[in-house]
């Protein structure tokens, strides 16, 4: 009797022990991919404020005609990539430089920027901005902790036996980390 | 904003009347007191003159004392305290705080609801007793805010040699404000402060068990306060780095253990506070620069938590 549950013993810890692990890990990933919804959904909101954007600064300002097509050549790369890939991070990078470098213009028309259209405009493109900054700082919260998870000893062992692997961090543009300034 | 010494010309005006009022109080309690000091040396003697009559002679003089003290502090002293503060409160405090915030009315003898206190969720306990005074409500630039001193108690019985008696133990002591936060969000944010970050990964693995925890990036922030949410990513667009940094300077600023929640698209923030703000020293000359600039800095920093948590910036989507 002494010796089955000697037995069971040294069999339920380990399988209880590899349980919580893989459970914690389940629910780390879940997060990641929680926190990477919400961006997906911020951005493509911001991809569908991106043609009124535009219309309304070419009302004012017709000769951007390079920097117009080349917002939308921006948005048009982030569209055709795949959700989760680096190559969608990349491309939404250079779509945020570019409708940085079209508020930019903007600004150089004080008539356009006191447009009620163009603020609301402006105003959306903030919140849609701090929403997506919100949220790429809960998924690297989430990425983070799954890294740790994979990297620290001893969860790295079974890490390893699952083919848990480190995720990539969505870097901040550089832009952001100085901080924008959106005025309205 | 005025400087300290253009509010003080301003006031000019009232300090007379005040001070007249002052003074008379003044003469008029110095009077209580020799009349309680009077009213003791004749009970004294007269229970010295008839000490042959024994225990009868005591108590006449005892009852004498009594009942002059009584009649002294009725008339002298009850009230006068409280009549001066009410009036420096209606003269200057109210005429400083329209200097310094034109859209805010004030009210003294009126605290911050007690609804308010249970709505902010930053206590777990109901109180049992709750009280406030100097209210002031209305509008600073864009945003709307009420604050008031309040002082929540919870009740507690104990027994000593088979007596069971009542007594009180504060909750939350010092300033309730209450704004409309400048961005839209729907769930809940809880600040707290945070005892167990000085125990490291020890420290976070217990704040673990009170719920979820959510990290922020600021390692200061991180150290002094404790986050709670209904939503990761709504604590983060609350919590903004820029904002981090102004809660730590908050928190220097009133070196105390402050703490916020983010509800109903409002913030709530209480700063315990012992001292009695916004009151009047009766023994201070009513133009005493010491008191002005005390009363002063006490506005212009509840005031100013308007700018501290930058609530004025309108660039979301809320109005």
């Amino acid at each position: 009797m002494k010796l089955v549950l000697i037995f069971g013993f040294l069999i339920l810890v380990p399988l209880i022990v590899v349980a919580l692990v893989y459970n914690g890990f389940i629910s780390r990933r879940n997060q990641m991919r929680n926190a990477f919804s919400s961006i997906d959904v911020q951005l493509k909101k911001r991809w569908n404020l991106i043609p009124n954007l535009v219309e309304t600064v070419k009302g004012y300002a017709a000769h951007e005609k390079e920097l117009f097509e080349s917002v939308v050549a921006a948005r048009d790369g982030a569209r055709s990539q795949s959700a989760e890939s680096g190559a969608r991070f990349t491309e939404e990078e250079k779509l945020s430089s570019s409708v940085g470098r079209l508020m930019a213009v903007a600004e150089g028309y004080p008539e356009l920027r006191s447009g009620e259209h163009f603020l609301n405009l402006q105003r959306n493109l903030t919140e849609i901005e701090s929403q997506i900054s919100a949220a790429r700082r809960t998924y690297n919260a989430a990425v983070q902790e799954w890294n740790n998870g994979v990297e620290s000893f001893p969860t790295s062992v079974l890490a390893g036996f699952w083919k848990f692997e480190r995720a990539d961090w969505f870097e901040a543009r550089s832009e952001e980390r100085e901080g924008v300034d959106v005025r309205v | 904003m005025l400087e300290f010494n253009q509010i003080k010309e301003e006031l000019a005006a009232n300090f007379a009347e005040l001070e007249v009022r002052r003074k008379e109080i003044l003469s008029k309690r110095a009077k209580g007191w020799m009349g309680i000091l009077v009213s003791i040396v004749v009970g004294l003697v007269v229970a010295a003159v008839f000490s042959k009559a024994g225990v009868v002679g005591l108590f006449a003089g005892a009852g004498i004392g009594m009942i002059g003290a009584l009649i002294s502090n009725f008339i002298f002293l009850a009230g006068g305290k409280r009549e001066y503060s009410l009036l420096f409160k209606e003269k200057i405090i109210n005429r400083m705080a329209k200097i310094l915030a034109p859209q805010v009315t004030y009210q003294p003898q009126r605290g911050v609801d007690e609804g308010w206190f249970q709505r902010s969720e930053l206590f777990s306990r109901r109180p049992d007793r709750y009280s406030g005074e100097d209210y002031f409500a209305g509008r600073i630039g864009e945003t709307d805010l009420f604050f008031s001193e309040i002082h929540a108690e919870s009740r507690h019985t104990r027994t000593r040699d088979g007596k069971t008696e009542t007594y009180y133990k504060t909750i939350f002591e010092g300033i309730l404000f209450v704004a409309d936060f400048h961005k839209d969000f729907r769930g809940e944010v809880f600040v707290r402060p945070d005892g167990l970050e000085v125990f490291g990964a020890l420290g976070r693995a217990f704040q673990k068990l009170g719920g979820k925890v959510e990290r922020m990036e600021n390692p200061e922030f991180e150290r002094l306060f404790k986050v709670t949410a209904s939503d990761p990513i709504e604590a983060r667009y609350i919590l903004t780095p820029a904002m981090q940094e102004r809660l730590v300077e908050l928190a220097q600023l009133y070196s105390s253990e402050i703490l916020l929640s983010f509800r109903d698209s409002l913030v709530y923030l209480a700063i315990p506070q012992k001292a009695d703000w916004f009151e009047a020293d009766l023994n201070s000359p009513a133009d005493s620069s010491t008191q002005l600039q005390m009363i002063y800095s006490q506005l212009s920093s509840c005031f100013g938590l308007v700018k501290q948590l930058d609530l004025n910036t309108r660039i979301w989507t809320k109005d």
